[in-house]
């Protein structure tokens, strides 16, 4: 088994995929491997930090790619196929919820309360900082935000995150521009986060 | 290199003093101002330290767990009703399909094989009538049946010509080819086949 298990590294995820599909579980299991922490933590930051509903998300993902691995189109990257698939699943998670996160109350202040707050660690900054962070794109439109996490949280390409959002990739660097300045105007009281 | 990479490595590199005229009419697209520029400088680095800092989730065990499991009992399925059922449903098919194939095939070849018999028949009424006196020697059944028909043949003294038409008759299930055979014959032809289908028997 371990054997196997090593040379199943060395092929790539649509190989894997393919194999996966034939019944092979060691491909099954490395590509879960490669991408189960990456996509709980998308799912975790996608659905309002619920760390019990990205758990089901993220079961619910894998349990597509073994029940109907005839859905992944052999033409696209599977990694780009299977952020499209997380995707899909937490716009479910927006129309089961009605577009209404949880109630769940700021642990931390708002972003208009940081600037007088005093900053005296730099992990509590940086925390602060995605709370910050998170909590305006939240108010950001739904294309903008996801395309700037697809970018920053998740470490995606241009052309891979054109693929996801099924856009040209002159959309997806204009959106994110506009991003980046709306963020860095709005957050710009943690602009001495650096610097300390 | 376009907006965001270009940005990104400039922006973090080099403070906006140090911006050449070509890089500062590059980024005049997006940034217009050195305070914009500062202000975006310091967003994109304050980003990048925590979101390394940021402590990342582990999936539960009992998660592959399951998974793996689903996997295996799917492929099982799979592979126990889809492969191993569908192949033998396949090899019950060619077996049922060859057999009745094989049954048709001896039927045509039964069925082409009464014809002869047909003949016969014909052909040792015939002889009856050109030989009326019985051959006490003779002992197969199907001998036996030749002589029951021989009195009859003889009673009615029916030509050989007007038992062919009767034959014809009563054997119209034939394919026409068989027909047409023996409806065709000359006298002669006729005399040479009776002839030959004895030697035959």
């Amino acid at each position: 088994m371990w054997p196997l298990k090593t040379s199943l590294k060395k092929h790539t995820d649509e190989e894997l995929m393919q194999k996966a599909a034939e019944g092979q579980n060691t491909a099954f299991e490395e590509l879960y491997e490669r991408y189960s922490a990456k996509m709980l933590g998308y799912f975790h930051r996608m659905l309002w930090k619920d760390k019990e509903l990205a758990e089901d998300c993220l079961h619910k993902l894998f349990l597509n790619i073994i029940e109907k691995p005839g859905q992944f189109d052999t033409s696209r990257s599977f990694k780009t196929w299977l952020y499209s698939a997380a995707h899909n699943i937490c716009k479910n998670e927006y129309r089961r919820m009605e577009n209404r996160p949880p109630a769940i109350e700021p642990q931390e202040p708002v972003i208009g309360e940081v600037s007088f707050a005093p900053l005296q660690e730099n992990q509590y900054d940086n925390k602060l900082f995605i709370q910050a962070l998170e909590n305006e794109l939240d108010v950001l439109g739904e294309a903008h935000s996801r395309t700037f996490r697809l970018r920053y949280f998740e470490q995606l390409s241009m052309k891979e995150i054109a693929e996801i959002m099924e856009c040209p990739e002159g959309t997806v660097k204009s959106r994110l521009f506009y991003t980046i300045k709306v963020l860095s105007q709005k957050l710009k009281p943690f602009k001495t986060l650096i610097s300390k | 290199m376009k907006f965001p990479d270009f940005i990104e490595q400039l922006i973090l590199s080099k403070p906006y003093s140090q911006l050449t005229a070509e890089e500062k009419n590059s980024l005049s697209e997006y940034i217009s101002n050195e305070d914009e520029y500062n202000t975006v400088k310091g967003f994109i680095a304050n980003m990048q330290v925590a979101l390394i800092d940021e402590t990342t989730v582990q999936p539960a065990l009992d998660t592959k767990t399951k998974l793996m499991a689903t996997f295996v009992q799917t492929h099982k399925k799979k592979s126990g009703f889809g492969v191993i059922h569908g192949k033998r449903l396949l090899v019950g098919i060619s077996v049922a399909a060859s057999l009745v194939i094989a049954v048709g095939v001896v039927w045509v070849f039964l069925d082409r094989e009464k014809t002869p018999d047909t003949i016969a028949v014909v052909d040792t009424k015939k002889e009856t009538q050109q030989n009326p006196e019985p051959d006490k020697q003779t002992n197969s059944p199907q001998e036996k049946s030749t002589q029951k028909i021989r009195p009859k043949v003889e009673e009615q003294n029916i030509e050989p010509k007007i038992l062919l038409d009767e034959q014809e008759e009563t054997e119209n299930v034939l394919p026409p080819i068989q027909d047409n055979t023996i409806t065709s014959f000359s006298a002669k032809e006729y005399d040479d086949l009776v002839s030959m289908t004895v030697t035959i028997f």
